[in-house]
């Protein structure tokens, strides 16, 4: 045992341990999520969405932070709720269901990586740690393995509930699920082809060094999120509920967490889907034009450029809030005062934030130069340098990956719903036949143009 | 009459659904960013704190006209509860302690969890006592007992509300009161 | 000695489960129980130092056949058997056939001439397979594995078909005798 523990030094060791933290990111999505998802449609629909529920601070007064105050709120309703279940439910079976998909959510990821992995010197030694908390060279097919079993809390639920309307839901959740599991195989596997290795990290890095996945594969980007939509049942694929055949599918006996389980697991299905899209298709973690060698090099200039982002950013929502708050003080409300002194909060905030993040800019800009030492010909930094890159390359990735649940909720609030045999006709008569002819002819392009093995 | 409505045939272009999907998608995404980047043009309002307009001959919340002397003008004719269809209103006479004026409403209720707000015992009054142009469209109340307004809850408006009506400013408050006054009189027994 | 515990544990599951597919009289939680014991499976693969088997267990055993047995299972709308007696005249011979098989396996693991070493088959795909199917490498001993399998397989297809015959021939009377989940 001493010896498995002195295989690693204390910094390997810590980081390894801290990287299991990253299984909770699909999952904190969902916090992203909830608000993106109801106010987006608010203003699809020219609403304004839910914004009233608020936290009381001192001086401030009522703090409604855009809405996001929702996910509380939300979150405690279902927290707080009664656990209840119908009469003749199968007891065991039907408070195991949910737990399957929100276990799954979290045990899938473990393959992706949110950055590239971490190679630093530390002391003498040189220190790498792989970015993936699984790293094996079957990444991918473990994902896909793993999120298939998810189908078995949809058919467990709907087995376990007893009722007409779960099971027929379950059945049809089930059968598109599976059969658009198969679609997202197949427009997976040019990606897999053309980097040839099922590793994601070695995918990304082949997009790293050569070009994004959308540019080479188009066709196989939209096999992927169109079976991706499908694969999680969200409209307009959602056939498992429908309110006037199905009422809720297969979660209308559930209620409470137990409701919420199932909600925590499609979002971070979504969740997952997304990193998975921006990681096979948008170059994951990359910066456009940039390799993790260039970023660690210019290391001072990125992170200026990143400080400029924010200090734009933070401007631009200035901006909004004055625009916003001058039409709203033209109005007839009868809170204004309560309105202007949260506003004000956010004012504040901003206007710190703004010259902070400038300063740093300038700082990183001029005084950031990491030292290098050469490793076998290549140039390793210290583990500043190396965490700093990661946290940069995380960020570029979450950006990428709150376009792609954008995707989602704007497909949401567009298309209307199929029925049953068109999503059938659609993912084995159109779909795949696309994904097999693209990944044949990518094969044969492979072949001939890169004269792979 | 048969109508028939010849639904335009859909070319390839539609048939396929992929690029009309993309139409739709640009559509939304207008809308997205209106309501993003311009919140302050989004047509809601926020309702609690911005009132919306409601127009005075909306039938909303009854409230009974007064004398300029301000005593309701209600004579208890039983003319507004015998055309009301929902039977809400309840009216218990009295004699009138004025000489002209042969009764009066001693209790005067309307229960409005069951009024129907058809306007119908407006246009019933011979006196044009009750009228329903308060504006007042929201009944938020704790108990069932609180929806049922007496004679007082009726008659307690303010002529300040009511600036373009020459009858509710002749009640006390009103500009024409005084006028009105002299014209009314005393009480005569 | 961590790749130790987590056997035990994993075999101790897949054992368990696979017993539990006998006992159970309800196919859907015969079914889950195969689930369960088609996982801790892809866990001994993973820890043989072939993670791509395991996978590949997972992906098409338990994710897409298990899938369909029990989505089977529920538009059948499949109930607890009561017909069927846990024990009768056939057990018998089950037994002496599951005694002669294992005793089978047993002479082969025995006289077979290979030294499992995990440190060669860990590794890559194609190092699983040149080890297990390069007979000058590792000798026959693999073969013969699979053909005791073979075995195993070729009598649960018998018990199969002979299941399906008694279930058709059976009296269709008995049919409301069924518990109707």
């Amino acid at each position: 045992m001493m010896e498995f523990i002195e295989s690693k030094t204390w910094i390997e060791w810590l980081l390894t341990i801290a990287k299991l933290a990253l299984a909770f990111i699909p999952v904190l999505f969902i916090l992203l999520l909830i608000p993106m998802e109801r106010r987006g449609a608010g203003f699809i629909q020219d609403r304004q969405g839910p914004n009233r529920s608020y936290i009381k601070i001192p001086f401030f007064g009522k703090i409604r932070a855009f809405g996001w105050i929702q996910n509380c709120c939300d979150g405690l309703k279902l927290f707080f709720k009664e656990l209840y279940e119908p009469k003749n439910v199968h007891k065991v079976l039907f408070s195991l269901a949910p737990a399957i998909p929100f276990g799954l959510t979290l045990l899938t990821p473990c393959v992706l990586p949110y950055f590239a992995s971490l190679n630093f010197t530390f002391g003498d030694t040189v220190v790498h740690i792989p970015a993936a908390n699984v790293d094996t060279d079957i990444g991918i097919l473990l994902m896909f393995g793993l999120s298939s079993l998810s189908v078995f809390g949809t058919v467990l639920s709907g087995w376990a509930s007893k009722s007409k309307f779960p099971l027929l839901g379950a059945l049809r959740a089930t059968a598109t699920s599976i059969s658009y599991e198969v679609c997202l195989g197949l427009s997976m596997m040019g990606m897999v082809l053309l980097a040839g290795t099922f590793n994601v990290e070695g995918i990304v890095s082949w997009q790293e060094n050569h070009v994004w996945g959308i540019f080479v594969q188009p066709v196989a980007f939209f096999c992927f999120l169109l079976s991706a939509i499908a694969e999680t049942g969200r409209p307009p694929f959602d056939v498992s509920e429908g309110d006037p055949e199905l009422v809720a599918g297969y979660h209308l006996e559930y209620g409470a967490m137990q409701f919420g389980m199932f909600y925590m697991g499609e979002y971070g299905h979504v969740g997952i889907n997304s990193i998975l899209m921006a990681t096979l298709f948008l170059g994951g973690y990359s910066i456009p034009f940039m390799t993790t060698a260039d970023v660690q090099a210019n290391f001072g200039g990125v992170l200026a450029a990143l400080f400029g982002i924010c200090a734009f950013l933070a401007l631009a929502f200035l901006h909004m809030v004055y625009r916003w708050l001058r039409e709203f003080n033209k109005g007839k409300a009868s809170n204004k005062d309560e309105i202007n002194k949260e506003y004000l909060l956010y004012k504040i905030i901003a206007w710190v934030a703004v010259p902070v993040f400038i300063a740093l800019a300038i700082a990183s800009g001029l005084f950031l130069h990491p030292e290098a030492t050469m490793v076998n010909g290549a140039p390793v930094y210290g583990i500043g340098t190396a965490l700093g890159t990661a946290a940069v390359q995380f960020l570029v990735l979450m950006v990428k990956t709150v376009f792609f649940c954008w995707v989602w909720i704007w497909v949401r609030w567009t298309l209307p719903r199929f029925r049953y045999d068109q999503i059938m006709h659609l993912g084995w008569k159109i779909l795949l036949n696309i994904a097999l002819l693209n990944l044949v002819v990518t094969a044969v392009i492979a072949k001939l143009v890169m004269g792979g093995n | 009459m048969v109508r028939v409505v010849k639904h335009k045939e859909m070319n390839l272009i539609e048939r396929l659904y992929i690029f009309e999907a993309f139409r739709g998608l640009y559509t939304t995404i207008k809308h997205f960013l209106r309501g993003f980047f311009r919140y302050e043009t989004l047509p809601t309002t926020g309702y609690p704190e911005v009132k919306p307009y409601i127009p005075r001959d909306y039938r909303a919340k009854h409230r009974m006209m007064v004398r300029p002397d301000g005593s309701p003008r209600c004579v208890a004719c039983f003319m507004c509860a015998s055309a009301c269809p929902a039977h809400c209103i309840f009216i218990e006479a009295a004699q009138s302690a004025d000489g002209r004026i042969e009764k009066k409403a001693s209790r005067f209720e309307i229960d409005h969890s069951v009024c129907i707000f058809c306007g119908l015992c407006v246009e019933a009054c011979p006196v044009d006592a009750l009228r329903m142009d308060t504006c007042e469209t929201s009944f938020v109340h704790p108990k069932r007992k609180d929806f049922i307004v007496n004679l007082t809850d009726l008659t307690s408006w303010n002529p300040k509300d009511y600036p373009d009506d020459p009858q509710s400013q002749v009640a006390p408050g009103g500009t024409q009161n005084k006028q009105a006054l002299e014209v009314w009189g005393e009480v005569k027994c | 000695m961590l790749a130790l515990i987590y056997f035990i544990i994993l075999a101790v599951v897949a054992v368990g489960c696979s017993l539990c597919i006998f006992f159970t009289k309800h196919p859907l939680y015969a079914s889950i129980a195969m689930v369960t014991t088609m996982l801790s499976l892809a866990g001994i693969y993973g820890l043989l130092g072939s993670p791509f088997v395991g996978v590949v267990q997972i992906m098409v055993y338990a994710g897409a056949v298990m899938t369909l047995l029990m989505f089977i299972i529920l538009v059948l709308n499949g109930s607890r058997d009561t017909r069927t007696k846990r024990f009768d005249k056939v057990s018998i011979f089950v037994l002496l056939s599951v005694l002669a098989v294992a005793a089978l396996t047993s002479i082969v693991l025995c006289h077979a001439s290979f030294d499992f070493n995990p440190d060669t088959v860990r590794g890559g795909v194609d190092v699983t397979a040149h080890t297990l199917f390069d007979v000058s490498a590792s000798g026959n001993g693999y073969y013969l594995l699979v053909l005791a399998v073979g075995l195993v397989l070729l009598s649960a297809m018998a018990t199969a078909v002979i299941l399906a015959r008694k279930r058709i021939a059976s009296d269709p009377e008995n049919a409301k005798l069924e518990e109707v989940h």
